[in-house]
């Protein structure tokens, strides 16, 4: 199963099989760096000039291939469906990434040419390679870069929405339960090829846009209080006694203490009143006594004195709830009393019988609620009420639409109301209307009347994009105020932006959302584990490991740490339960916080109980799963499908299923050749972590065995144990060469450019990957520095101008 | 009363009772009058209508099957339920067995692997789908047609109901777009549907949100609202799409569509107004435990068929590659690496298990529509309900001798397809065959679908 690539499926190939390449730091960057030596860039590789691939095209890939592999690898069809003789260009094997890297990957372990054939130098096979490297660098080279590339049109994702009436409205409301699920595309929720509409998610766009303006804007119609009541059988506690011919309701029996009640919505905070019907068996000296409760709270305490249970009679009391919810209420018996009949007859049994219960309320007008009062204060200076309620629709479907509404918008949505209306239920019909509109659900980005061709974002969209990468919600008026200005576009103006907004506490949904998609911790809410296996994973434990793994990467976010930071920082952030969980002592309380690694042996995500579980079965490690998610996630170098006739059974594959431990089963693996050339690569990662188990808990030994957590890549180098496995990866890109093999800050690059632009990178995005890298420092890589250059390019402030409508 | 349908004293009967946090006592006055005869479909809709509607529904389940446990020895009438079809209960006289039906573009044909995701799209699509980065295109699916043509009749066209919400991230089936695995009905090509996954506000959406206690004039206050915020986004759509480019365009037209579609929902009568059942009670949310999850969504869906608030519905148990537990029965491994047996004695015992547990849940919903009272017989007599898997040996990943089941009655048996048998159609029967010999009993005739071109003929 390979995670769709953020450069489409062809250049995952590619990588997948260079890291060998790569992690050995092989002959493909030394063989650049050779023929790059005139350069004078001072970026940690130069790219080639248009001579010089053409150039090495002829003296070095041509006479190559014609040597060595164009008598089976030419024609019309040629071996394995691989035709190294046709391209004719650098750019023609960089299109053919995949088939190139991996053409050279067999090249350098020897497999190519076949045994049968002669035997290139070293030499030969060191220059062929390089110059493919080169080649497919080349692709990158910003130089290249200016097209902003394909448009998208966005929707809201269900956390976008969530966060834009928070900060906009202050409602609160649970767009992730309410709204269907976000189709992920390229590993991002907010890819728009992924998004759909469909009549149930605007069923519960219509609806939520109703609830969310009766939340912001209190207004409900003058009239009686709602009445609800309940009958006996939809309370529950006593027992029912069914109507009969002789009792012609429903009735609920309390023949000992206790409740008699149900859980009701209440629509929002307020004052209610509970009313209970009852009756009693009436016997001993006092008569049957009755509570009123809500919850634990006692409302009214009561004598029932009617004699017939079949004629009740009615008590009420008051209460308030602080919100809106669910609330138990209940009619109570307190004085049970029974004595058996001393002489036969009937004994003496006093009961309280409920007939059933009521509520009524909310009582009072609702109140206004603080974004009413705010907009109150802010237009307080209006000449008249009809001016105040145009300027404040005017500045929710501002705050809204990211782009202020016409006047006749403004008219339009202040005529929805019936004539007469109230203030404050024009507002709130107003509201509805605003947070119903495609302009608020979509981020739309118009070009009538422009001419063909790029254009610059006006400064309202930029805003649009800038708030929801770095905030994943709306713009503030600060940013508003920019774009009216039409200054957002100037360099210094967007910098100081990006600033003021990485340093705003919103930025942690950056972490929150970008760092749990990529790194796919999200999973852990919905992951299964075992708990006779592992009785400690509770959901409190999944939930702290989450947020160890987004703490930390916001650590390196804002304190501009060193990408490679997150593979071997010496802190991390634990509570309680993640503390005892790692074996960290005195840590108390839920909260999470930071701690020093320091005489521990845990360092970077790679050891965090969160990826070590979500790349776990529900009651074993999977190597396979860690050794993907390794090349895949963090390196951004997917290996290619399983060829046709193997199947993607990662280590649930059948043959190897009964072996009894992990190394059989890898071995196995290794038998069955069209397994072994992707598993070579997988299992060693995956057995370099195999000191942790299904949740990340420190393990000696596995199934009565000593862990054995070494591990041997293909080219012949060896680690052991987690510590040296990290090590290896991280300095997979070391060198600075992040462009043609597997490499962490390639990787984060490429995700966050995919999580900006809200769409998959093509071919014709490597220039603008290329450019990032650029401006990066290969000595200190940072997320800050990622994010800026990534906000500066041509991608993110320029649209190819779509003028087809007309 | 006989027929009279009390949710909770029936999930008692079926085992454990449901938790008590899942279910939310007290609906209101409106609903809790007892049961009366309007329920009778014809009452609840405008105009007129066959009094005895015809229903399509599919059940999904992920990931195969247990092949020994499932397919029982000897063909006929007189077959001996296997060990996972004895789970259905007494329901043999209204189900059909098929053996034989396959689908072949769920195969490779070239595409190399991802077949859990070629499984889930094409099970009812029955086209190959297009392997390619984010971007979907299958078809659409027969329970979408059906929806599309006669849907109208009813308030809802089709539920689409699921189990597993949507993923957290991406990680899906070798290449293919995540989207696949998620979605057995598609409205259009690249047009998956989600799926409710949340009792409480299948139920919600169906019956109304019976709390409110609005007064009548609150009700028409919100009635007045919600037609002119609808007109308003109405001629905000024509709007955008004049001014949006030709590449943005098929997003608004889906937003149209979608507005079109609610207002025509809104010419039949509220669910609010229905009368449901004495006793019946609103599910509050999602239970912890996957049997009381299945067996609420499972209810309101029945409920759902029997007030004909809609004639058409998939359900899907889980998502393809379901890495779902089932603690509740013994098996704590996940589903799909079970699948993957190797022939292993223990791991065939916990898949039949599983196998056994979802046939089990299913036979109760067949059981309870068939304890609905419709016309002279029952809601399940009018009603034809296909259960499968679009992989037949999880270990395999194979797509021939698809695990399939056919439950109902009168609609069946209509022309030549007959219950109470095992039968086996013939090796390499497009499964397509059955979508079309379904398809023509809900009215539409189709000469061809994907890779069939005649109805199944058995």
């Amino acid at each position: 199963m390979v995670r769709i690539h953020s450069l489409g499926s062809t250049s995952a190939l590619a990588a997948g099989s260079l890291l060998v390449a790569a992690i050995a730091s092989a002959a493909a960057s030394t063989g650049a760096r050779t023929q790059d030596s005139g350069g004078s860039a001072p970026s940690p590789l130069a790219f080639p000039s248009d001579e010089e691939l053409t150039q090495g095209l002829e003296s070095v890939y041509r006479p190559f291939v014609e040597t060595h592999c164009a008598s089976c690898h030419s024609g019309s069809s040629p071996e394995a469906g691989l035709d190294l003789a046709s391209p004719r260009s650098a750019a023609a094997l960089a299109d053919r990434d995949v088939l190139m890297a991996h053409a050279v990957d067999r090249v350098r372990l020897g497999q190519m040419p076949p045994d049968s054939q002669p035997r290139p130098s070293a030499e030969e096979v060191d220059a062929f390679a390089g110059y493919v490297a080169l080649a497919l660098r080349s692709a990158y080279d910003p130089a290249r870069a200016g097209d902003p590339g394909r448009n998208v049109l966005r929707r809201l994702s269900n956390t976008e929405y969530a966060n834009t009436v928070f900060d906009v409205l202050g409602v609160r409301f649970d767009a992730e339960e309410f709204f269907p699920a976000d189709n992920v595309g390229h590993g991002f929720d907010n890819v728009a090829d992924a998004q759909t509409l469909s009549d149930l998610q605007l069923e519960r766009y219509l609806d939520a846009a109703a609830t969310v303006a009766e939340s912001a804007i209190a207004w409900e119609l003058p009239g009686d209080p709602p009445v609800r009541t309940f009958v006996a059988t939809e309370l529950e506690g006593g027992h029912l006694r069914a109507r009969s011919n002789r009792q012609p309701t429903d009735l609920r029996i309390l023949d000992s203490n206790g409740e008699c009640g149900l859980t009701i919505e209440l629509p929002r905070a307020g004052r209610y009143l509970l009313r209970a019907r009852v009756a009693a068996n009436q016997a001993g000296s006092e008569l049957a006594r009755m509570e009123l409760r809500r919850d634990s709270q006692i409302l009214g305490s009561f004598d029932v004195v009617t004699k017939s249970i079949l004629d009740p009679e009615e008590h009420e009391a008051e209460f308030t709830v602080p919100e809106a919810g669910r609330w138990w209420v209940a009619a109570a018996f307190t004085n049970d009393f029974f004595e058996p009949s001393v002489d036969g007859g009937r004994p003496l049994d006093r009961n309280l019988v409920v007939h059933g219960l009521e509520v009524v309320g909310p009582l009072d007008p609702p109140g206004p609620t603080e974004l009413q009062t705010a907009l109150a204060d802010r237009f307080s200076a209006e000449r008249s009420e009809k001016k105040r309620l145009e300027s404040s629709v005017e500045w929710l479907a501002t705050r809204l639409w990211r782009r202020p509404p016409t006047g006749s918008d403004v008219a339009k949505l202040m005529k929805l109301a019936p004539r007469r209306a109230e203030y404050d239920q024009t507002l709130q019909i107003a509201l509805t209307a605003i947070l119903a509109s495609p302009r608020f659900l979509l981020r739309v980005e118009e070009d009538p009347g422009r001419s063909e061709g790029i254009r610059r974002l006006d400064g309202y969209e930029l805003a649009t994009r800038l708030s929801y990468f770095l905030w994943s919600s709306a713009p503030d008026e600060e940013l508003l105020a920019l774009a009216a200005d039409d200054r957002l576009q100037d360099d210094d103006v967007l910098a100081n932006q990006v600033d003021r907004m990485l340093e705003d506490p919103r930025s942690g949904n950056l972490a929150r959302n970008f760092a749990s998609q990529w790194l796919q911790t999200r999973q852990l809410a919905k992951h299964s584990v075992d708990l006779e296996l592992h009785p400690d994973a509770t959901p409190d434990l999944l939930r702290a490991m989450e947020r160890e793994t987004l703490l930390v990467f916001e650590a390196v976010l804002r304190e501009k740490r060193s990408i490679r930071d997150l593979l071997d920082s010496d802190f991390t952030f634990v509570n309680d339960v993640l503390a005892k969980h790692y074996g960290i002592r005195g840590i108390e309380g839920s909260y999470m916080r930071r701690v020093p690694l320091s005489g521990t042996s845990r360092r970077g995500i790679l050891m965090h109980a969160s990826i070590l579980t979500v790349t776990s079965q529900p009651n074993r490690t999977s190597p396979v799963k860690r050794g993907r998610w390794i090349l895949e996630t963090l390196l951004a170098s997917p290996l290619p499908p399983p060829p046709p006739g193997a199947d993607s059974f990662g280590d649930d594959d059948p043959a190897t299923f009964d072996a009894k431990t992990m190394r059989e089963r890898f071995a196995l693996h290794r038998e069955r050749a069209v397994c072994a050339s992707c598993h070579d690569r997988l299992d060693p990662l995956g057995f370099g972590l195999e000191r942790f188990d299904a949740v990340g808990g420190k393990r000696t030994t596995v199934g009565g065995q000593r862990v054995d957590a070494s591990g041997v890549m293909p080219d012949g180098r060896s680690f052991d144990g987690e510590v040296e496995l990290v090590a290896l990866v991280r300095d997979a890109d070391k060198d600075g060469d992040w462009y043609s093999g597997p490499s962490l800050v390639r990787g984060v690059v490429e995700n966050l450019l995919v999580y900006a632009l809200g769409r998959g990178l093509d071919p014709a995005d490597r220039p603008t990957v290329g450019a990032v890298l650029s401006r990066l420092d290969p000595a200190h890589p940072t997320l800050d520095d990622a994010i800026r250059a990534i906000v500066s390019s041509a991608a993110f402030r320029e649209r190819r101008t779509d003028t087809a409508s007309r | 009363m006989t027929n009279r349908t009390n949710l909770a004293r029936t999930s008692r009967m079926l085992g454990r009772p449901l938790e008590r946090r899942t279910l939310l006592r007290g609906l209101g006055a409106t609903l809790a009058l007892p049961l009366l005869d309007a329920m009778q479909p014809s009452l609840l809709r405008p105009g007129a209508a066959p009094s005895v509607p015809s229903r399509l529904v599919y059940v999904y389940v992920p990931n195969g099957v247990n092949q020994d446990a499932w397919w029982p020895s000897r063909e006929g009438r007189n077959y001996k339920p296997s060990r996972t079809l004895a789970a259905l209960g007494d329901l043999k006289d209204k189900t059909l067995v098929l053996r034989g039906l396959t689908h072949d573009k769920a195969r490779a044909n070239g595409d190399g692997p991802g077949d859990h995701a070629r499984a889930a799209s094409t099970w009812l699509t029955g086209v190959q789908i297009l392997k390619g980065g984010a971007t979907v295109r299958a078809a659409q699916s027969a329970d979408q047609i059906v929806a599309a043509e006669v849907g109208g009749e009813t308030r809802f066209r089709s539920l689409e109901i699921g189990c597993e919400r949507g993923q957290s991230n991406g990680e899906c089936d070798s290449g293919y777009a995540c989207a696949y695995n998620f979605h057995v009905s598609w409205k259009g090509d690249a047009q998956p549907l989600p799926q409710e996954n949340d009792p409480r506000m299948l139920f919600e959406r169906i019956f109304g949100d019976a709390q409110s206690a609005a007064s009548a004039s609150v009700a028409a206050e919100r009635r007045e609202r919600r037609k002119s915020v609808l007109d308003y986004v109405g001629d905000e759509i024509r709007k955008l799409r004049r001014d949006l480019g030709a590449g943005d365009r098929h997003k608004i037209d889906q937003f149209a569509d979608a507005l079109r579609e609610f207002e025509r929902k809104l010419e039949f009568s509220e669910g609010d107004a229905l009368v449901l059942p004495d006793g019946t009670q609103k599910p509050t949310g999602i239970p912890g435990v996957f049997s009381d999850h299945v067996r609420l969504l499972f209810e309101v869906l029945a409920l759902a068929l029997r007030a004909d608030q809609t004639r058409v519905a998939t359900f899907m148990y889980a998502r393809e590659v379901s890495s779902r537990t089932f603690p509740e029965i013994g098996v704590p491994d996940a589903h799909h690496a079970l699948s993957h047996h190797g022939g292993n004695a223990g791991t065939l015992l916990k898949l039949e298990k599983i196998d056994a547990l979802h046939m089990q849940l299913f036979g109760e919903f067949l059981a309870r529509l068939d304890s609905y009272e419709e016309g002279s017989d029952s809601v399940l007599d009018h009603s034809m309900i296909v259960y499968g898997s679009c992989i037949s040996d999880g270990d395999k990943h194979n797509h021939e001798n698809l695990p399939t089941l056919v439950a109902g009655g009168g609609e069946l048996a209509k022309d030549r397809i007959k219950l109470d048998r095992y039968a086996d159609v013939g090796n390499e029967t497009p499964m397509n065959e059955l979508h079309i010999a379904l398809m023509k009993r809900m009215g539409i005739k189709l000469d061809a679908f994907g890779d069939a071109d005649r109805e199944l003929s058995i």
